[in-house]
Order: structure tokens, then sequence, then C-alpha cells
């Protein structure tokens, strides 16, 4: 077992800043959008692909637009101070959901609409391993608080670079759900970002889903712009 | 687009439906935005004397009523200044957080031309009016003014739907008589004094809070008899819409993976049909108390599961009421469940517990391909012919049908 506190790059780095480093990875801070398309399946014929557009502010309140394929386009979830909210065109009014529901295939709400690990979940560092001559911590993330998309999970961390590697999500009971493995780091300024998110169902190992970001953008969002009443407009 | 084909054990629908959305950016700045939706309705109504559902179909088709119907459903602008939005036009305000009973959506009427259930009547219609909304961080507030009146769609009156108001005003007045009514209007009437109403919303904690004041006309029917033959007997139904004042509350909360929502209303006094100590049809006015509580629970599998209560009290229960009890309790169990992303599967039972009466609704809806949906629905109702969903047993039902979706983009 490793100790709460680890030395890395001549700096004293404790699981949560080790938490915010990976997040910092992932997407900018601040209010961003970016678009995400989400393909089930291994590629073949039987396999579907879903578009989305994302707002985010400071990986807390989230806007998930769907964009592609048509029939779907005009959902919407909104992710608004620990409460999601769904609009469609069929119901035509908010009606909220719970994290846990799932978006496309293994995909959750929440691992769109959820972007910082940080806020949703508290780390501790498990012990480091070795995988492929490259040492990794292993955190071991627990939920603050039932509206956490899950309510555990262990997370692998590249020591060197504070690059996430890959997340294992277990439900309440501690039965592993899913595998999520970031791939497909490639240049944003000065960081490299994982651009692709492979999910592995741990139940039934042939359902595989990879979330692949894109466009990812700073803006400026308006103080009420995450607001439900503001669904039928968007 | 929708293309829909339903049958009863005695007719056959054919129903064409195609809804035009469209949205205009005016200004770059996206703060003004039109919004208009367009429906075109065909309906045409066979009767098949040798129909069998489970039997051979012999082609024996003679067509009963036809229907062309050509709306602008949506038409209205919104205006979006950052803490408010304004918007005028014909629109639809909802105020309830509820699915399927969502009791406090009573702002725009409903349409109810093809069921009186309001399990199945869903579509609400727009009207003309102006709403205001505040956008605060924890608050909402709105205000929407409606300068008229407009009421709930019904069938016409040689529909068989009626036929189980018919007959309960039959049992009860316990007379011999021929029942005619006016066709019930459907069109928007400017009157004086105008609607209006206020909200207030407030998100703390994860709930969701709203109150309301709502002032309008009922958008349920009083029907005013008259005699109209002495031999034979007969009287004829004229609607008439009552002024009315609603309290209301709704709620809705995310607890552990379980989402719970609640609407009350109250109704302080509320016109309806009542039989008279004389045994005739009259009107009078009692409290209405309505509560609807409904949970969609989440038990981390394939499986969507919602149960749903209400009850609707006419609290002055002297009175014996047309076509309904004082109290009426209904719960209702919806299952859903999406196999392979591609075949949903949906399951509705409610069932009325005052007189044990319930209806089954099974629906299946197939992605065919990107632009089209394969759907298919079968309603049954179950009770004695007086109970709540006895009466409906006429409404029973299968329908197949074909839907499309399909989006051009100016950019």
């Amino acid at each position: 077992m490793a100790s709460a506190q680890v030395t890395t790059s001549n700096s004293l780095l404790d699981p949560d800043q080790i938490l915010q480093a990976v997040d910092a990875t992932r997407f900018p801070s601040g209010d961003i959008t970016f678009s995400a398309t989400i393909q089930e399946g291994s590629g073949g014929t039987d396999s579907t692909t879903t578009k989305y557009k994302v707002s985010s502010r400071n990986g807390n309140d989230s806007l998930i637009e769907t964009v592609f394929p048509v029939k779907k386009s005009g959902r919407k979830y909104l992710f608004e101070n620990d409460n999601l909210w769904f609009y469609s065109s069929d119901i035509q009014k908010p009606t909220r959901l719970n994290l846990q529901q799932r978006l496309s295939g293994e995909v959750a709400n929440g691992d769109l609409a959820r972007t910082k690990f940080f806020i949703d979940y508290e780390a501790k560092i498990f012990k480091t391993a070795m995988i492929d001559k490259k040492k990794y911590y292993l955190l071991n993330l627990k939920a603050k608080s039932k509206m956490a998309t899950y309510s555990q999970a262990d997370l692998w961390v590249e020591v060197k670079t504070l690059a996430p590697y890959k997340v294992i999500y277990y439900a309440n009971t501690g039965k592993p759900l899913k595998e999520g493995v970031f791939m497909n780091y490639k240049r944003d300024g000065s960081i490299q970002r994982p651009m692709a998110f492979l999910i592995t169902s741990l139940i039934n190992k042939k359902n595989v889903s990879t979330i692949l970001f894109s466009d990812i953008n700073r803006v400026q969002f308006e103080k009420n712009y995450f607001n439900k009443d503001r669904l039928l407009r968007f | 687009m929708a293309f829909s084909i339903s049958s009863s054990a005695s007719d056959i629908k054919l129903k064409s439906e195609i809804d035009i959305f469209s949205s205009a950016y005016p200004y770059e700045t996206a703060q003004l935005t039109w919004k208009n939706k367009g429906n075109a309705l065909i309906d045409l109504r066979y009767k098949n004397k040798n129909f069998n559902l489970f039997g051979s179909v012999k082609a024996d088709f003679e067509l009963q009523s036809s229907r062309g119907e050509l709306y602008l459903w949506e038409n209205y602008i919104d205006i979006d200044l950052n803490q408010f939005i304004f918007k005028a036009g014909q629109q639809i305000i909802h105020w309830s957080d509820s699915v399927g009973l969502a009791k406090a959506d009573i702002i725009n009427p409903t349409d109810f031309r093809l069921h009186l259930n309001p399990l199945k009547a869903q579509e609400k219609i727009p009207m003309p009016m102006v709403s205001l909304k505040y956008l605060g961080t924890a608050h909402n507030f709105e205000m929407i003014l409606i300068p008229g009146s407009s009421n709930n769609w019904y069938a016409d009156p040689e529909d068989q739907i009626w036929r189980s108001l018919k007959k309960d005003y039959l049992v009860k007045t316990g007379t011999e008589l021929e029942i005619n009514l006016e066709q019930i209007p459907r069109h928007f009437e400017y009157v004086s004094p105008a609607e209006y109403g206020l909200r207030w919303q407030n998100m703390a904690d994860g709930f969701d809070w709203s109150g309301f004041y709502f002032v309008h006309y009922d958008r349920v029917p009083v029907f005013i008899p008259t005699l109209t033959s002495i031999s034979p007997l007969s009287v004829f139904l004229d609607s008439q819409f009552f002024m009315t004042q609603v309290y209301g509350l709704t709620f809705s909360k995310t607890l552990s993976a379980h989402v719970f929502r609640s609407d009350l209303l109250y109704f302080p006094s509320r016109h309806v049909n009542l039989i008279q100590t004389d045994k005739t049809l009259g009107h009078g006015s009692t409290p209405d108390l309505i509560f609807v509580f409904g949970a969609d629970l989440d038990f981390q599998n394939q499986w969507k599961m919602g149960l749903q209560l209400s009850t609707d009290f006419y609290m002055n229960s002297k009175h014996v009421y047309l076509s309904r009890s004082a109290m009426q309790n209904l719960l209702q169990l919806r299952l859903s469940r999406l196999f392979f992303e591609k075949y949903e599967f949906e399951f509705i039972h409610a069932y009325e517990i005052t007189d044990l009466s319930y209806s089954l609704n099974y629906r299946f809806k197939w992605d065919t391909t990107e632009n089209f949906k394969f759907f298919a629905s079968w309603d049954y109702f179950n009770g004695s012919a007086t109970s709540e969903m006895g009466r409906l047993s006429h409404s029973a039902k299968w329908t197949v049908g074909l839907e499309s979706q399909m989006e051009w983009l100016n950019d």
C-alpha cells in the first residue's frame, strides 16, 4: 500500500492534486465546448454512431446536445447543480433523469456530463504499478455524494506525466461494471490530451463503446446559461 | 412524418400526419428566434364488416368518415435577454415536472379526439399568449397572459368515444331518451377578462419546487341539456366553459438513482356536471383536489420502471357526478427497455383502485433505418360498463405505423 503522499518530478503531490492534474489533462478548465462522437460496437456493419455537442462550465454544469443521427437531434441533456434534465421534441418539456442512465451503448450520461473527477470523487493512492515499463499510480476513487455517476472507481495515472491511462468503474455492490481506457493522446497547446475513451463492459466484454473528442474550444457562458428553463430554447 | 393504421374490432383508421418544424434566427446574435411548427393530417376511417384481427381479413371496406386538416401549430417569437426570456405568439407552456399523468400542465388544452383517457391523450394544443420568464441562479419566475380562451379538443359528436358518457347519462338519470351533442368548439376565442398565471420556481439541494396560480376558463366542458323533442324524448347537450382558478405545487428530486416527482392542484370551485335530486342533468360547483406522485426507479439494469399514483377528488361528496365518481385513484406501472439499441418495448398498466377496472398498453418501436421508425401498439381496457376504465372499452385498438424524421439545414 502506498503512502498518502508521493514524490514525483521533485514535487510533493497528494492524491487530490494528482486527480486535479488528471482533470486538467482531460479538458481545459473554465468554460468549454467540445464535440463527442460515440461509436458503439467494434466498427463493423452493426456498429452505430451518435454525435453530441457538449458545453461545460468548470466541469460541473454541462449541456449535451444530440447532433447526429437526425432522428435523435433535438435531444438535450442538461446537468445543473447535481440535477440532470432531459429534453426532446417528443415530450417538449424538461424531465428529470438520473446520471446513471445510459446515454448510448456503454456510455452513461455522467461520462459526458461530468468532465472533472475531482468534483465527484475523493481519491486515495492505492499502490503504484508498472505497465509496459511505465510506472503508474493506482488511485482509488470514492464518490463524494450519491449524485456521482459511479460509487467507486480505480484510476491508473502515469507517474511521469500525470496523464490518465485507464479506469475501472464499480457498482454499489463492489462489482466491476466497466473499464475505460484513455487513448489517442494529441497535443493541445502545451498539453497532451486523450482524444478517445474506450469503454468496455466488464459484464459482457462484447459491449464496447468509444468516445472520440474533438473541437475543444474555450468559451465564456453567461451566468444563467445552464438553466433548465432555457432547454426549450437551445 | 408518420403514417399509421389503427383498428378496433369493427373499424380501421388510416392516418397520415406530417409535422413540419422550423426555426429562424433573424439576427446573428441569436437573441431573437422565430419558431413555428405545422401539422398536416389526413385521417380516414373505414368500416369493415368482415374484419377480424386474429382471423382472415376480407377486403370489404366502406369509407365511414374522412378528415383533412392543416394547422399552424406553434408560431411564436422568442427573445432571450439573458436573465429574461420573452415569448409571444402561439405556444405551449408546461408547468409540470411529471411525465405520464402531468396534471400541472394545465395552461394549454389537451387533444382528446382519439381518447377520453388522460393517460393516452398527451398532445397539448398551443394557444396565443405572451410569457415573460426571469431566470435567476436559484429562482425562476414566470408570468403569462392569455388574451382569450380555448378548450380541450374532443371527437365529433357522432364518434363512438361519447358512447360511455351517453350511457352514464341514461343510467344515472334512469330515462329513455335520445342524446345529441353539440360539436365542441376547437378554436381560440378572444374574451375579457383575459386568462393569466404566475409561477415561481426554486432549485435548492437538488429539490426543484414550484408554486403557481392560474386564472382561466376550465378546459373541460360542462354540458347544458336542452329538451328538443318530447316524442321521441330527446335532449341536446350544449357545452359551456366556466371561469376557475387553481393553486398548484410541483416538486421533483433525484434520490440515489431514483427520480421522484409530484403535482398538487387545488381548484377552490370548479363547475362540473352532476345529477340533480330530481334525476335530471344539471351542473354545480365543487372544490377539486388533484394529487400525483410518481417515481422512476432505477435498479441499475436495462429495464426502466416508473410508478405513478394519481388522486382526483371532487370534494363535495353530496353530488352524483356525470361520467365519473367523486374520488378517482389511479395507479400506473410503466416498464420499458431498449433491446440492441434498436428495439424499444414499453408496457403500461393502469389500475383504477376505486372500481378495480384496468387498462393495458403495449408499445413497440423499431429503428428500422436511420430516418425511419416502425411502431406498433395495443390498447386494452377492462372493467364494468360504468367503471373508469370499463367505460373506455370501445377505445381498445391496435395500431401499426411508420414514422420518419428528416432535417434540412441551410447554413
